[in-house]
């Protein structure tokens, strides 16, 4: 069965190509392991992704989810899906820009059902999992609204994992408190990333890596090379 | 499960005998989902959320009540017509706009293709 990861979250900076970066470096030399590029106003993940896309295999894809009216188009999002089902790919992660993210609820609630995004999860023999992506500080309040809507709307059909960059939760012990509360209530999982110092010479490294899109062998500095391997145990 | 205390004030009042059962459902779900999902969806969330076996509902009362919400929230379509009529009879300039306004042609619409990039540093893209 293949599982399609989708990272999403509607406010902008929160961290998820971070996370897709995190995530495309785990898997970096296992090539049953995709990732797409769905956010059509950045690319981050296409140049972040870069180190993937050197490989003789093709396992970076970017896609286009918007129409000429710059909605979501449902139909799109199913043949994406249904495409890159028929790869042979075991894992396909997607990372949402947050425009996309912003519409996907809509899209469940109002275009579609959840029930029949459900039957087309069935359809596929594929399993789908929503990571949402929390960030702390001024923007908590605006992805934790994302996060609510998506839990109540999803109804416990998906799974969905509360990924907190920790990077933007540092001094803010009571937010963490409360998210964790509320995962236990939502009943969803919770993980965290991003526990990088940026003020330090190795965030600073691993900062730049990331945004040439470098892959795990140009990490030389021991210590940078030691937490970016805690980051990829997390996620 | 414990209930909030709006919740609880939700569910009581459901519960209860007299008029306006479901007049604080509002409190649990936006007034998009009511609009929107279907009716028997509604019910389960309402159920479901407040932890009411479903027969403890009586589905007739719902469905009325339901209706009645649906037609509520309708936009009221005299009023915008009432409006209308004011803004045009007062404005001169619109009226002469609207006589030579031209709507555009609508294109066809075609269904856009799909199209999935395969992201290459050692060549340009292809298109898979």
């Amino acid at each position: 069965m293949k599982t399609f990861y989708f990272n999403i979250q509607s406010k902008g900076g929160a961290g998820k190509s971070m996370l897709t970066y995190l995530q495309a470096l785990k898997y970096e030399k296992n090539e049953k392991v995709a990732f797409v590029d769905l956010d059509s106003s950045t690319q981050t993940s296409t140049r972040q992704l870069n180190f993937l896309a050197q490989q003789e295999a093709n396992r970076l894809f970017s896609v286009d989810i918007f129409d000429h009216l710059k909605k979501i188009e449902r139909e799109k999002l199913y043949d994406i899906l249904q495409a890159f089902n028929s790869q042979p790919f075991d894992e396909i992660f997607y990372d949402f820009g947050a425009p996309e993210s912003e519409q996907l609820p809509s899209l469940f609630s109002l275009d579609f059902t959840i029930e029949e995004f459900k039957e087309f999860e069935k359809e596929l023999k594929a399993k789908f999992v929503f990571n949402v992506i929390m960030s702390g500080g001024t923007s908590y309040a605006s992805t934790f609204n994302y996060l609510k809507n998506l839990v109540s709307i999803v109804k416990g059909k998906f799974e969905i994992v509360m990924y907190l960059n920790e990077l933007t939760f540092w001094n803010y012990q009571l937010l963490i408190d409360e998210l964790e509360e509320f995962s236990r209530k939502a009943k969803i999982k919770m993980a965290r990333f991003g526990d990088i110092h940026v003020d330090r010479n190795s965030g600073q490294i691993i900062t730049e890596n990331i945004r040439n899109g470098m892959g795990f062998s140009s990490y030389k500095s021991f210590a940078a090379k030691t937490i970016i391997k805690r980051e990829i145990a997390k996620v | 499960m414990k209930l909030k205390s709006s919740e609880q004030k939700v569910r009581d009042r459901i519960l209860s005998d007299g008029y306006g059962k479901f007049d604080l459902v509002e409190d649990i779900l936006t007034k998009e989902e009511i609009l929107n999902l279907k009716p028997r969806i509604v019910l389960k969330n309402i159920t479901e959320r407040l932890s009411i076996p479903e027969d403890k509902i009586n589905r007739k009362t719902f469905w009325s009540w339901l209706s009645r919400y649906k037609d509520s929230n309708k936009p009221s379509f005299h009023h915008i017509i009432k409006e209308t009529t004011v803004n045009s009879l007062s404005e001169k300039a619109n009226q002469e706009w609207i006589k030579n306004f031209k709507p555009s042609i609508p294109k066809v619409v075609e269904r856009e293709p799909v199209v999935i990039k395969v992201i290459r540093s050692d060549a340009n893209s292809q298109n898979q």
